[in-house]
């Protein structure tokens, strides 16, 4: 239990004396590339032979990607089937990629280890924030590209910015309203960025420490442990990666409408 | 033991820790372990009633309408996880008390 919010940080590159500014996780990276290397080679095995009549294989990765690219177009409504289809990689990607990097604290690691091998790149700050970031880097470009750049700001600066035909005192409050508008939608989309990304943190760092706390008090009896992975893992790690991609998703829509 | 003996031992201990025998580095750990217990705490009211509530209003929607089982599970675990996040901000700030501060 005293692995607790201990984190293997490099300051310096090894064998080197070049530091790193700020240090580096390195168990975050290196699972983060465990996951991709597992993706990668998921990804290669589903789609070396494509058949006709679909095999076992075939079928599972046709319906996710079936499911994905219909969730895609209801979420987004854009006119054409091609616009709509721009989007799925990014969604579906990044669904696969937070649903295994949630599953990684299941795997054990060998006992003749001195440091946790296998934990959820999720589980650090750094991972969430980041893709939080590019999911709202991305749809306020949608949105700029959508709208144009003067739209998005107008939007921003409030719903009576733009009125039709007001002259006068009702036109200058119109535009000082932006004043009180334009701070606190800026900070709105700030805010969407750290709601996103400390909701995926703290549910899979909440899980994780319950785990060990748990298995803790039990003195380790296994059975328990796997019963809370059931859940703590497999169907928070799969709500959550879920809610992550569906709200990037729902940014995007809110963002190109 | 009355409660002013209590709170002017407490005022004593918060307002010179060194005199009273503890040094200030304890009372900054007894602070954030209270802290990180009462924002836990209430911290998971507020989620626990939204989502019971949300639960039960899906349940009545699927009562009424069961072949849009699928499309109402889905949209309330969505919200569900959604108005969960203000319990997650809660769970944030007492494991940075637990194990940032109070370590």
């Amino acid at each position: 239990m005293e692995q607790i919010g201990d984190r293997l940080i490099w300051y310096f590159i090894p064998f080197t004396d070049i530091s790193i500014p700020g240090g580096v996780n390195v168990l975050t990276i290196f699972n983060a590339l465990v996951v991709i290397g597992l993706l990668f080679g998921i990804s290669y095995l589903a789609v070396r032979k494509f058949a006709m009549t679909p095999g076992r294989g075939q079928y599972v990765v046709e319906t996710f990607a079936g499911m994905f690219d219909g969730l895609v177009m209801s979420s987004l409504e854009l006119p054409t089937r091609r616009e709509n289809r721009r989007f799925f990689p990014l969604i579906a990607s990044l669904f696969m990629f937070l649903l295994l990097s949630n599953f990684m604290g299941f795997f054990p690691t060998p006992l003749f280890l001195p440091v946790t091998l296998f934990q959820e790149p999720t589980a650090d700050i750094n991972c969430t924030l980041s893709l939080g970031i590019m999911g709202m880097v991305i749809a306020t470009f949608c949105s700029m590209r959508a709208k144009g750049i003067m739209g998005y700001f107008s939007e921003l600066a409030g719903p009576m910015w733009s009125q039709e035909g007001a002259t006068g005192g009702a036109l200058i409050a119109g535009k000082l309203s932006a004043l009180f508008f334009f701070p606190l939608n800026v900070i709105g989309e700030m805010a969407k960025i750290v709601s996103i990304s400390f909701r995926l943190f703290g549910n899979i760092i909440g899980g994780s420490i319950i785990i060990v706390v748990v298995t803790t008090l039990v003195y380790n009896f296994s059975p328990l442990a796997a019963g809370l992975d059931l859940f703590f893992v497999f169907f928070v790690g799969t709500v959550q990666a879920f809610v992550f991609t569906m709200l990037t998703l729902t940014y995007i829509a809110v963002g190109i409408k | 033991m009355d409660l002013t003996t209590v709170l002017s031992a407490m005022q004593t201990v918060v307002a010179q820790p060194e005199a009273a025998g503890i040094s200030s580095a304890a009372v900054i750990k007894a602070g954030a372990l209270i802290g990180a217990g009462i924002c836990m705490g209430f911290g998971a009211i507020g989620p626990g009633v939204g989502e019971g509530f949300a639960a039960g209003k899906a349940c009545e929607a699927i009562g009424r309408n069961p072949q849009e089982a699928g499309l109402l599970t889905r949209t309330m675990l969505i919200g569900q996880a959604v108005s969960e996040s203000t319990g997650i901000y809660s769970l944030v700030v007492a494991l940075l008390m637990l194990f940032v501060v109070g370590k």
